[in-house]
């Protein structure tokens, strides 16, 4: 069985990124979470907060994984139940790194109602198409109310509230952090938005030739590079800022 | 990344929802919007130039205009006398005039090179909204007889080298100047970036809307808010309406001057297609303009 599945990867860069960023979620998940002791006590939360999103990502991703191998699919539903836990974690991760700098409750509640938002509408435009497979006003009803969502935490991490807060910080590796992190938000995000162009009857999808298994693969990395970047560059601060 | 870069994200994002939805924007929707984008934001931001040369120190009016309104009739006259020349002197000026008012902050004082940097840098961006659009703009320059003497400009051979060249040298002239210390870190990432989102959008979107996307969102905006500061620093109440209310009559009047012109083209008045008039049109308002606005930000 063993082998059937390694001679079955071989050729399938898709498979082969499932293996991967299953191990590499897995490795991260523990790291954060050993390196908890490392850093002073301000920072354990945060670092618990990185253990946690790598954690469940690696969870998800054995289901993906499996669920791949068995039928060659794309696993969007779990996809989506992955996202729906972490992303609002990754917000979690700015309202940490800038409370210090008077970041309030209500900020936190908007970043995770705005990803929750972006999600949710993303799902039902991905799943849940009543004009089947090609049929595009659904999915641009759902993609526009989705994109809000992200609009929403892009703005607020490059110019508003969390920007203007890491801003005021007296810390350099929480300004240079927090940039960082928008970064990844802009970038490393936008993969997202991307791949929900590229479904089936997605303008991307012929615009870029993608097919929605390139889309996987594509998802695969940018969720390894996101997650654990974000954890990364969260562990960077806490370790400079507790020397 | 800026204000503008992200008004110019949501907006490809909005862009590529419309696209999603319909797979193509027909060219008459494209050309409509472009127009109305162009005469509500980008003809306005001009209209000052006057007034700015006027505030910014003591200059002859009588000269200004002299000066201003000769740089125009000389340029109608290399227009007539060779439309290539006058289109590839209008791609220079429009490069040179885009570079410096992208990259002048990062200069403080004069320094080596920096006109050339100007330069290449706008060339760079003009070059890559071409290049990734030569089969659209070869159409559209053939659909018209006095345009299709531009066709060799839009030649694989001919654009490819030069968007490279501009492109490999914008990031060199960037790492020169993040060694320099005149680029910090973020902001040398930020240019970069900048350079790839243009590059996508101009892969992904026809040449009409990615063009207009850059000249309204990057360049007419900022310009815009740069010159309500100016005017700002001196009057304290000086608003917003204060600002339309100075932009709107020479607004109004340059945007009837320009229908004049497309009615006397549609009507045969003139023997000239209405592409080349808007085109005539905006190169000779842009030369003065790119001199006056290189005054004002050095």
């Amino acid at each position: 069985m063993l082998l059937s599945t390694i001679i079955d990867i071989k050729n399938d860069p898709v498979a082969f990124t499932f293996f991967i960023g299953c191990m590499a979620m897995f490795a991260s998940s523990v790291f954060f979470f050993v390196e908890r002791g490392s850093v002073d006590k301000k920072w354990q939360l945060s670092l618990l907060v990185s253990a946690l999103i790598t954690g469940i990502a690696a969870v998800h991703y054995l289901y993906m994984r499996d669920f791949y191998m068995e039928t060659g699919e794309n696993p969007t539903a779990y996809r989506y139940i992955d996202w729906i836990l972490t992303v609002p974690l990754m917000c979690v991760e700015f309202y940490l790194l800038t409370r210090a700098a008077g970041a309030t409750k209500s900020l936190l509640w908007k970043l995770i109602l705005a990803s929750a938002w972006m999600l949710i509408a993303g799902y039902i435009g991905e799943a849940f198409n009543p004009g089947g497979a090609g049929a595009t006003s659904h999915s641009v009803t759902w993609g526009v109310l989705s994109t809000i969502g992200y609009i929403y935490v892009l703005y607020t991490a490059w110019l508003g509230e969390v920007a203007q807060l890491a801003e005021k910080s007296d810390s350099e590796a929480v300004k240079r952090g927090v940039r960082t992190l928008a970064w990844f938000v802009l970038v490393g995000w936008a993969i997202y938005p991307i791949g929900y162009m590229c479904m089936d009857g997605g303008w991307l999808n012929s615009a870029l030739g993608w097919s929605s298994t390139n889309v996987d693969l594509w998802y695969n990395i940018a969720d390894a590079i996101n997650k654990i970047g974000f954890g990364l560059v969260v562990y960077n601060i806490a370790v400079t800022e507790s020397k | 990344m800026n204000i503008y870069l992200f008004i110019y994200i949501v907006c490809s994002y909005a862009i590529s929802i419309v696209f999603h939805a319909y797979s193509h924007i027909p060219m008459e929707f494209q050309i409509i919007g472009s127009a109305l984008l162009l005469l509500g934001i980008g003809i306005p931001h001009g209209t000052l130039d006057h007034l700015i040369t006027f505030k910014k120190k003591d200059t002859n009016k009588i000269k200004f205009y002299l000066y201003y309104l000769g740089s125009i009739i000389l340029y109608i006259l290399v227009w007539v006398l060779s439309p290539i020349i006058g289109l590839i002197s209008f791609l220079l000026v429009s490069a040179f005039h885009f570079g410096e008012t992208q990259l002048h902050v990062f200069f403080n004082q004069k320094r080596k090179l920096q006109k050339v940097i100007y330069l290449n840098w706008g060339l760079s961006i003009l070059f890559t909204l071409i290049y990734y659009n030569i089969p659209e703009l070869s159409e559209m320059t053939v659909s018209f007889q006095d345009t299709e003497v531009f066709l060799g400009l839009y030649e694989h051979q001919i654009v490819k080298p030069i968007f490279l060249l501009t492109n490999v040298l914008s990031i060199l002239s960037f790492s020169y100047m993040f060694f320099k210390g005149y680029l910090a870190y973020q902001k040398l990432l930020s240019e970069l970036f900048f350079m790839a989102i243009i590059h996508l959008t101009a892969f992904l979107f026809p040449f009409v809307i990615c063009f207009t996307l850059y000249f309204i969102v990057l360049h007419s905006l900022p310009s815009i808010v740069h010159q309500f500061s100016f005017f700002k620093k001196l009057k304290q109440n000086f608003g917003l309406f204060e600002l339309i209310k100075l932009m709107a009559p020479y607004s109004i009047l340059s945007i009837t001057m320009s229908f004049l012109l497309i009615g006397l083209s549609y009507y045969n008045i003139i023997p000239v297609s209405i592409p080349l008039v808007s085109l005539v049109v905006i190169s000779v308002i842009t030369l003065p303009h790119a001199m006056v606005m290189y005054n004002f930000n050095h």
